[in-house]
């Protein structure tokens, strides 16, 4: 099987949409992965700036993705901004050569507020730089509060890093990222690890998807 | 022969009228001969001048032809003290002395309150004499050409020494000390301290352990008389433990503050202090204006107008934390109450000796329970004040935090040579044991990040240069580690201020990202509202009508001092036997009798576990009375060995009479009972296991963090300008446990909770004593009165051996059960 075993598959305006464990997500028709809020290259940017952040943060985000990224084959991957944290640093010359190595793939970037690297350098990779992109019913962008146009579309964004709180009995708690499905919009959780969250209110008739231990599962009911 | 100097001292103070305490004499004579040493003496007893005076002795001395014309010494004296608050009392005093004196010296303050123009004014001209804090001095050493400030210091007194020594602050005096030690070897250096248990010790940190000159500890002769009043309720009403007692006890503080000229109200938490002024203030509006709250979150403006009108008697009560603790002999008032149970013997005498005017004169404080079974630590208060047993003050011991934000504190002034810091360090007591292997792993981190070079490449903080000198040559780096200096770890502050722009103060951003505009909430003593929120600062209004929310302060909690347990075990001993004096344990009958009725009131060879249920689970208390910080370690050790044997997530709460075990589901405490859950068999291996998870280490790392610059808070209101540079505590905690394990700031974490926490020796002490008693087992209907206080703690641990996704399964399950 493609998908790793803790995969959830939901449907929205008849799409097959995979919310994988790895927190990306898989568009089946057209056979695009997903990815948002990566942050490559913190690690380094903290580094400069003299505090001490091991490379290992920014080696393994580059390992998930390639690892993600061999076992689903996709034709298209859309990073919905925050690709790149900060100004060029080495850490950008490792995300170069990945993006090499899969030179078959098309390679969309949705512009995000972190990705202050321009245009150009992203272009020079090999990516497509887009404020925001429509495919099928979907509009894809990095910030959902930057979204100007009606709402019959359902949006795709991240910058959030969302994540849920759930209450249990014996006043415990467990924080868990999350996917989260609005009226019109999805959420996606940030694929990159130290990252931070933040959490999220959902809403009567709101979905969420919590991502805990490799498996996603449905928690709308709990919140 | 007398001296010259101490002629004119003499006549000085006979021209006061004042009488040389003996112990004052002997002071100036030791210190004139160059000794170095400790005064032991309590608030009020002329500390101050005994350790004054001989420096201007001395001065007299060296120049007795020009002592009064001699000006612009550059900084000869300096006084190092804990609390910013009432320095300026402290230097009107020695000012004035001078002046009287005809001697041309200046007293200026240097501490994070001073105005910065003021600072630039020392910079260019030093003050002979120099009231500043420990983190001050880093500050100072953290300019360019620090050297030129301390080319004539004499001498450093440090004032208050019992409370730096135990804290991370105490550390960085003593970092300090050796520096300027470096600077100056032949300074006199003295301390002043409030009577602790170890005395001796205390001398050694602050000198070093191998003082150079003699050095000697010289006790006060003063017999300060304490008397402590607790204040009880009329009526033990039913379940009067049941929540909190703390403010239906106000009316009676009242005619306490009527009959008195000046009160100062102690309170253990801001969030306290907001509370009570709030409540003194609707209860007596005539207060209005003679009343003032005072607390370290305050602006500098409304705490200076607190401090000034007290010291001119302008006020009838204060109320405040430990901000106004520290006791000056030159601003008394005449009564104190203390609410809550002040946690130790030291300090609860020294806030009575704030008190009174006289030595020799009794000290009276009032004691407020801030919940019934207070009344028994107030009993034991008073047994403690009458035996005049005090706790230790246990100094900290090699925390690496604190040498690494020094390291780059003398980086981004001058640089450093590593051999010569070293063998300064070393001269430390809290560093004398700092391997080699120790400080290279130190040194690596500053200038390469960590243990390989791989992983941190790109890191920039301190540069070595060709000659070996350590630098910081980032301007950036440099500015922001100035703005961090301290070891204080704090949350994100927000500043508040009036829509004039007058600030008020500082709040932790988290209680404000809880309300909206519109909102009020009670600050600085007054109610206002929120109108909006720009650029990292809270814009308020003076609102109207009954106020909400006091920012609740999630603080750290205190503990009872060893000392303190002992004395109170014995007092619950004398409730169990019925044969106590104290009027406190006699107005407890009523809750002892509830104990004894829904369980039992255990004696000395008795433990105590209590099981219940509630809608929020399963409850198991138990009551070692080892005081919060033993409890700690134990629940987390007892919590684990549970979760061994069975998949069960515990919520841990605890204070200093017991904790409790939380779970949704049923706790097989009889089964783990009879397994071993409380003997001293593979104690060893079961506490490490315990730290992990426990995740007790997590919280001690942020404090790390904070201080070694991993983490970065930024002034208030300036937060915004290096949000890209913050991270959680938490997230590298998890960063370093995956990529970095044996990172020396964790292996400090774990080490702390070794230390404070999980101390083997203390645990296996508890489980040895809890081995010889009888364990008795009681199935509770409802909360008993001993519970209560623990379960309804929102401050509380975790730790869990089920796997998450199994606790979200069962969390589906009980949902659809109901639906």
């Amino acid at each position: 099987m493609m998908y790793s075993e803790g995969s959830l598959e939901i449907s929205l305006l008849d799409q097959q949409l995979v919310l994988l464990p790895e927190k990306a997500m898989y568009w089946k028709k057209f056979k695009t992965l997903v990815i948002s809020d990566l942050h490559f290259g913190k690690s380094g940017h903290f580094r400069k700036h003299g505090i001490a952040v091991p490379e290992s943060v920014n080696a393994s985000n580059i390992q998930r993705l390639d690892v993600l990224t061999r076992r689903l084959t996709p034709e298209k991957i859309i990073f919905l901004g925050d690709l790149f944290h900060s100004q060029y640093n080495a850490e950008f010359e490792s995300f170069k050569h990945w993006r090499r190595s899969h030179a078959g793939i098309d390679m969309v970037l949705t512009i995000g507020n972190h990705d202050i690297i321009s245009r150009h350098e992203f272009q020079k990779t090999g990516l497509e730089c887009v404020n925001t992109l429509r495919m099928g019913p979907f509009l894809f962008m990095h910030d959902e509060s930057d979204d100007q146009l009606n709402t019959r579309t359902i949006t795709v964004s991240g910058h959030i890093h969302p994540a849920i709180k759930l209450k249990t009995k014996g006043r415990q708690s467990i924080y868990s990222p999350c996917y989260y499905i609005g009226g019109t919009n999805i959420l996606l959780p940030a694929f990159g690890t130290f990252t931070g969250t933040f959490l999220v209110e959902p809403k009567q008739n709101d979905r969420v998807f919590a991502v805990v231990e490799e498996k996603v599962i449905n928690v709308s009911t709990l919140v | 022969m007398e001296s010259t100097g101490q002629r004119i001292i003499n006549d000085w103070f006979i021209s006061k009228g004042w009488q040389v305490f003996p112990f004052q004499q002997k002071v100036w004579t030791n210190f004139t001969e160059g000794k170095n040493g400790l005064l032991n003496a309590p608030t009020g007893s002329g500390k101050t001048f005994a350790l004054w005076m001989p420096n201007l002795i001395k001065w007299i001395n060296e120049h007795p032809e020009e002592y009064k014309t001699k000006s612009n010494n550059g900084l000869k004296v300096l006084w190092i003290t804990p609390l910013r608050a009432l320095a300026k009392d402290i230097q009107k005093a020695l000012q004035q002395s001078l002046n009287e004196l005809d001697i041309p010296w200046e007293v200026g303050r240097r501490t994070g309150d001073v105005s910065q123009s003021v600072k630039q004014k020392q910079n260019k001209k030093m003050p002979e004499v120099l009231i500043t804090t420990p983190e001050s001095v880093h500050v100072l050493l953290a300019q360019k050409n620090y050297r030129r400030h301390f080319k004539n210091l004499n001498s450093v007194i440090v004032d208050e020494w019992h409370e730096l020594l135990g804290s991370k602050r105490g550390i960085q005096t003593e970092i300090a000390l050796s520096r300027l030690r470096g600077i100056q070897p032949d300074m006199s250096v003295w301390g002043i301290s409030a009577t602790i248990g170890n005395l001796n010790e205390a001398m050694a940190v602050l000198l070093g352990p191998e003082m150079k000159t003699d050095s000697i500890i010289i006790k006060a002769d003063i017999q300060k008389n304490i008397k402590a009043v607790s204040v009880l309720p009329d009526e033990m009403e039913n379940f009067p433990w049941h929540g909190h007692l703390g403010l239906k006890l106000l009316p009676k503080i009242l005619p306490i503050i009527d009959d008195s000229r000046s009160t100062l109200i102690f309170t253990n938490t801001r969030a306290q202090s907001e509370i009570w002024f709030q409540n003194l203030l609707e209860a007596r509006p005539d207060l209005a204006g003679t009343i003032a709250i005072h607390h370290g979150s305050l602006d500098r403006k409304v705490r200076d107008w607190v401090e000034t009108s007290l010291h001119e008697g302008i006020l009838k009560a204060v109320v405040c934390t430990s901000s106004l603790d520290l006791g000056v002999d030159f601003s008394p008032v005449e009564t104190v109450i203390q609410i809550g149970s002040p946690k130790g013997v030291a300090r609860f005498m020294q806030r009575a000796g704030r008190s009174g005017h006289q030595p020799g004169s009794t000290s009276q404080i009032y004691f407020v329970p801030t919940h019934a079974l207070e009344l028994v630590e107030a009993a034991a208060l008073r047994s403690a004040i009458n035996s005049e047993e005090m706790e230790s003050r246990d100094p900290i011991l090699k925390p690496y935090d604190v040498l690494v934000q020094y390291l780059v504190t003398l980086a981004v002034s001058d640089g450093f040579y590593p051999d010569l810091i070293f063998n300064e360090i070393k001269q430390t007591f809290a560093y004398q044991t700092l391997t080699r292997k120790e400080w290279k792993a130190i040194l690596q981190f500053i200038t390469v990040g960590g243990k390989s070079l791989s992983q941190y490449n790109e890191y920039t903080k301190v540069d070595i240069e060709d000659d070996g000198l350590y630098k910081v040559n980032d301007r950036k780096i440099s500015r922001r580690h100035r703005m961090s200096i301290g070891t204080i770890a704090s949350d994100a502050m927000l500043r508040i201020k009036y829509m004039s722009g007058k600030p008020l103060g500082v709040v932790e951003e988290w209680f404000i990202a809880q309300l909206n505009n519109g909102d009020t909430f009670w600050f600085a003593g007054r109610n206002l509202e929120l109108i909006k929120i720009k650029d990292m600062t809270v814009y308020v209004k003076r609102a109207r009508g009954k106020s909400s929310k006091v920012p609740a302060y999630l603080g750290g909690r205190m503990s009872l001092s060893s000392n303190m347990t002992r004395i109170l075990r014995k007092k619950m001993h004398e409730a169990v036997t019925g044969e106590h004096t104290d009027v406190e344990l006699k107005k407890l009958e009523p809750l002892f009798n509830i104990q004894k009725q829904w369980s039992i009131l255990p004696d000395h060879d008795q433990f105590l576990i209590e099981k219940s249920f509630s809608r929020e689970g399963c409850h198991v208390f138990m009551f070692p009375f080892e005081g919060r910080y033993v409890h700690e370690g134990m629940s987390a050790l007892i919590a684990h060995r549970i979760s061994q044997k069975i998949p069960i997530t515990f919520s841990i709460a605890m204070n200093d009479y017991g904790f409790e075990l939380l779970s949704d589901q049923d706790i097989p405490i009889r089964e783990a009972l009879d397994d071993d859950l409380v003997s001293t068999q593979n104690l060893e291996d079961d506490i490490m296991a315990s730290i992990n998870s426990a995740e007790l280490a997590k919280r001690r790392f942020r404090e790390i963090c904070q201080i070694s610059g991993l983490v970065f808070q930024g002034f208030p209101g300036q937060a915004k300008r290096n949000k890209h540079l913050q991270m959680s505590s938490s997230l590298f905690f998890d960063v370093f446990m995956e990529y970095e394990p044996d990172h020396l700031l964790l292996q400090q974490a774990f080490d702390e909770v070794m230390t404070y926490q999980l101390d083997e020796v203390r645990l296996r002490k508890a489980l040895m004593k809890i081995s010889e008693q009888t364990i008795v087992f009681k199935e509770t209907e409802r909360f008993t009165p001993y519970a209560f206080p623990i379960m309804v703690d929102r401050l509380r641990e975790k730790l869990s051996s089920e796997k998450l996704i199994d606790r979200i399964r069962k969390m589906q399950q009980q949902l659809e059960k109901h639906t």
